[in-house]
C-alpha cells in the first residue's frame, strides 16, 4: 500500500498541537493539508475532498460540532472519515457520534504513534484512495 | 353668512307674520322639523318667494337659518362661508339659472343637497335637473311639499355621507393592511381553501427567488419549494383541515437551490364568502445556526470545570506530543535524550493531574453521570493487576487475592470503579518497600461486597491519618521514597466509591502497613435501580471547585 496517496486534512487551531499532527503523519507519507480555523477547514475539505479529517472541536471560524454537522449536509464530503480530537470531556462523544464522527479521542490521552496507527485503521477500514 | 344680502333667523324675529297654514298640515309638518336648526341657503330674486317658502319651514318646526341671494357671486362668497344644510334654488334669475347655481354647487361643495322651488317648469326641465344632481324640486305654489322634500334630502344625504364614511375607512383600512403585505419583513402567503396560491408577498417572493407570476395559481407541493415532500404534505393536509399550523423549522429549497430554514406560522379565516389560509414564513436560517453554535459554546464555558481542563490539556498535550516526535530521533545523544524522557514524563503526570481534578470536579458539580451497572470486582481486580504487573515485579512484591469467585456481582461503574482499584492496587505497590507483602480479598457482607487490600508497607502517621482523602495533601512519610503522587487519587477514589454508593475507608499503623477497604451494595439481582448516593462531606466539596 503506498500511503503517500493518503490525504488527511488537520483541523486544528492549536500550533503545537497542529505541527506534531502534521510531523508525525508526513512521516509516514501521508499528504497533509493543515488549517486553523473552522470555516477555512470546511473550504478546504470541500475543495481537496480528503481522505480522511482530523477534527478539532473548539476552533474559531466555526466549531468542530458545525464543520461536521455540515460535512454530513454535503453529499460531496458527507463520507469522508472524520476523527474527532479534543481536549474537553468524554461526555461530548455523545453528540459527535450522534454528529457522524467516525472516531473520538482526548488528544491529552493519546500518543502520537496511537494517533498515527488511529488515522491508518480508519483509512484501511474506508478502502484504497481513489 | 356675513356677506348674505339679507338673514332671517326664525327665532329672533318672532314678529315675522306666519303664512297661512293648510287644515291638517301643522301637526304633520311640526313633526318633520322637530325645533332643529336648518341652515339654509336661497338662491331668489324675489323676496316675497322666499319669504313664503322659509315660512314653511318655520311652519313645519325648523329652526330657520336663512341666507337669501340673488347674484352668482354672492351665491358663491356665500358657499364659501360654509355652514349651510341645504341649498334651495330658483329656477330662473336675472342673468342666471338655477342649474348654473347647481353646477357652482357641484363644484364647490358637491355633498350639499340642492332642491329647486319654482314657479313653473317644464317637465324636462326639471328631470334636467334631477339628473344633473338636484336632490328634488318643488313649485313655488305647492309650498306644503318643501319641508318633507328637504327631510327627505338631508336623509339621503346624511345615508351618502354615511357610506363615503365607510368607503374612506375601507379604503384606509385596505391601503393600510397592502402596504403591511406589501413591506413586510417576513414571507407572507396566501392560500385558497383547496391549497392554492392566491398571492405571495414581496419579501417571500425575494426569500424564495421567484416571481409572483410563477407561484400564484399553484399548489403549495406543486411548485416544490418545501424541500421535504412528504413532511410538505403533511403540513398540508392540516392546512386544508383549517386548523391552524406552526412549525419551528420547515425547510425550504429556494430556486437557485439553497435550503433554508423557516419557521411557518398558518391560520385559516373566512373572509367574506371564501376561506382564506394565510401562511407566515420567517427564514431563521442563520438564527438556527447561530443560536445552535451559541448554544454549543455556552454549554461549554457554562460546564467551567470542562472548560478550563481544555485550556490547560491543550498546551500540555502540545508539549507531550512535540516531546515525542524528538524522542523519537534516532541521532539524539544519551544525554538530551534522557532530558527529553523526562520532560516527556512530566508532561505526562501533569496531564494525569488534570485529568484527576478534572473527574473530581465533574464528580462533585454533579456533571459526570455515574452509569451504574452490574459488575464483578473479581474480574475488574484481574484486569488492574496485569496493567501493573510490570512495576509489581520490578518492586518485587508478592500479591495475593482472595475470594473473587465467592463474591456476588456489585453496582458499580466500571470505568470509574477501575480508576480506583487501580488507584488503591498502584498506592500499595509504590508506597512498600520493594519485596513486599499485598493482599487483596473480597467478602459478602450483608447485602455489600467489601473489597480491601492490605500491604505492610510505609503505613500513614497519625496525624496524617484524617487529612487522607483532602485534595492535594500527602502524608510526610512519602518522601522517604522516590515516589510521584499528585494527592488526588484518594480524594478521587473516594469520590468514586460514594457516587457508585459505596463507602471506601482505611485502618493503617505507621512502620506496619495499611489496609483499604471498599464496600458496594451487593447486585440482588432485581432490575436496575436509584443507590442512594452517601452525601459527600462539605469538607471534600470545597477545594476543587474553588481552586478551579
Amino acid at each position: 500500500m503506498s500511503k503517500c496517496r493518503w490525504r488527511v486534512v488537520v483541523a486544528e487551531d492549536d500550533k503545537c498541537l497542529r505541527k506534531a499532527e502534521v510531523a508525525a503523519l508526513a512521516e509516514k507519507g501521508f499528504t497533509v493539508i493543515s488549517t486553523k480555523d473552522g470555516e477555512e477547514a470546511l473550504r478546504v475539505i470541500q475543495e481537496e475532498i480528503p481522505d480522511l479529517v482530523l477534527l478539532d472541536l473548539l476552533m474559531p471560524g466555526r466549531l468542530g460540532f458545525a464543520v461536521l454537522k455540515e460535512m454530513k449536509q454535503n453529499p460531496k464530503i458527507a463520507s469522508i472519515p472524520v476523527i474527532v480530537l479534543t481536549n474537553l470531556a468524554e461526555s461530548d462523544w455523545k453528540v459527535v457520534r450522534e454528529l457522524g464522527a467516525t472516531d473520538y479521542w482526548v488528544k491529552a490521552d493519546l500518543t502520537l504513534e496511537d494517533l498515527v496507527t488511529r488515522v491508518e485503521k480508519t483509512l484501511a477500514g474506508a478502502g484504497s484512495p481513489v | 353668512m356675513s356677506e348674505t344680502a339679507s338673514v332671517l333667523k326664525g327665532s329672533a324675529h318672532p314678529n315675522v307674520p306666519r303664512q297661512p297654514e293648510l287644515p291638517g298640515q301643522r301637526q304633520g309638518a311640526d313633526s318633520i322639523g322637530r325645533g332643529r336648526v336648518l341652515r339654509v341657503l336661497y338662491v331668489e330674486d324675489d323676496p316675497r318667494d322666499a319669504e313664503l317658502c322659509l315660512g314653511q319651514l318655520k311652519a313645519a318646526g325648523y329652526e330657520v337659518r336663512a341666507g337669501v341671494v340673488s347674484s352668482r357671486e354672492k351665491f358663491a362668497a356665500a358657499l364659501r362661508s360654509g355652514g349651510y344644510d341645504i341649498v334651495l334654488a330658483d329656477c330662473k334669475m336675472p342673468g342666471w339659472s338655477g342649474a348654473e347655481a347647481l353646477k357652482i354647487l357641484q363644484r364647490e361643495q358637491a355633498e350639499t343637497p340642492f332642491v329647486v322651488v319654482t314657479g313653473a317648469v317644464g317637465d324636462e326641465v326639471a328631470a334636467e335637473l334631477i339628473k344633473q344632481g338636484a336632490a328634488d324640486y318643488i313649485l313655488k305654489d305647492r309650498p306644503a311639499r318643501l319641508p318633507s322634500a328637504i327631510e327627505r334630502a338631508l336623509q339621503e344625504k346624511a345615508v351618502r355621507d354615511e357610506r363615503r364614511r365607510a368607503e374612506d375607512t375601507l379604503k384606509a383600512s385596505e391601503t393600510r393592511y397592502r402596504r403591511l403585505f406589501e413591506t413586510a419583513q417576513d414571507g407572507i402567503l396566501l392560500l385558497t381553501e383547496a391549497g392554492f396560491i392566491t398571492d405571495a408577498n414581496p419579501f417571500l417572493l425575494e426569500m424564495l427567488g421567484r416571481s409572483r407570476s410563477e407561484i400564484v395559481g399553484k399548489s403549495l407541493c406543486e411548485i416544490g419549494f418545501v424541500a421535504d415532500q412528504e413532511f410538505c404534505q403533511k403540513a398540508f393536509r392540516t392546512l386544508r383541515q383549517g386548523e391552524d399550523a406552526h412549525y419551528d423549522s420547515l425547510p425550504l429549497r429556494t430556486r437557485s437551490g439553497t435550503r433554508l430554514e423557516v419557521e411557518f406560522i398558518s391560520k385559516a379565516y373566512q373572509a367574506g364568502e371564501e376561506k382564506v389560509i394565510q401562511c407566515h414564513l420567517r427564514d431563521v436560517s442563520e438564527r438556527k445556526r447561530v443560536e445552535e453554535e451559541l448554544k454549543l459554546t455556552l454549554r461549554m464555558r457554562e460546564d467551567f470545570v470542562n472548560f478550563a481542563m481544555h485550556q490547560l490539556r491543550t498546551p500540555l498535550a502540545g508539549i507531550k506530543w512535540l516531546l515525542e516526535l524528538v524522542a523519537r530521533r534516532q541521532d539524539l545523544p544519551a544525554e538530551p535524550r534522557e532530558f527529553i524522557q523526562d520532560a516527556h514524563s512530566a508532561a505526562q503526570r501533569l496531564i494525569d493531574m488534570v485529568n484527576d481534578l478534572l473527574s473530581i470536579g465533574r464528580l462533585e458539580s454533579g456533571k459526570l453521570k455515574v452509569d451504574l451497572q452490574e459488575g464483578s470486582l473479581g474480574e475488574l481486580t484481574e484486569n488492574v493487576l496485569e496493567e501493573i504487573r510490570h512495576e509489581i515485579a520490578q518492586r518485587g512484591h508478592q500479591v495475593s487475592v482472595t475470594g473473587a469467585d465467592e463474591v456476588p456481582a456489585v453496582w458499580m461503574d466500571r470505568q470509574l470503579l477501575r480508576q480506583v482499584i487501580g488507584n488503591l492496587v498502584s498506592n500499595a505497590v509504590k508506597y512498600t518497600d520493594p519485596g513486599g507483602r499485598i493482599h487483596i480479598e473480597m467478602k459478602p457482607q450483608d447485602g455489600f461486597v467489601s473489597w480491601s487490600i492490605k500491604d505492610n508497607g510505609i503505613g500513614i502517621p497519625e496525624e496524617a491519618r484524617p487529612r487522607m482523602f483532602e485534595k492535594f495533601f500527602r502524608a510526610d512519610n512519602v518522601h522517604r521514597l522516590d515516589t510521584e503522587g499528585t494527592g488526588l487519587g484518594l480524594c478521587l477514589a473516594r469520590l468514586i466509591v460514594e457516587r457508585c454508593g459505596g463507602k471506601l475507608c482505611f485502618e493503617s499503623e505507621e512502620g506496619q502497613g495499611s489496609t483499604f477497604t471498599v464496600t458496594l451494595l451487593q447486585d440482588s439481582g432485581g432490575e436496575v435501580k436509584e443507590v442512594d448516593r452517601v452525601p459527600v462531606g462539605a469538607e471534600q466539596r470545597s477545594g476543587a471547585s474553588n481552586l478551579l
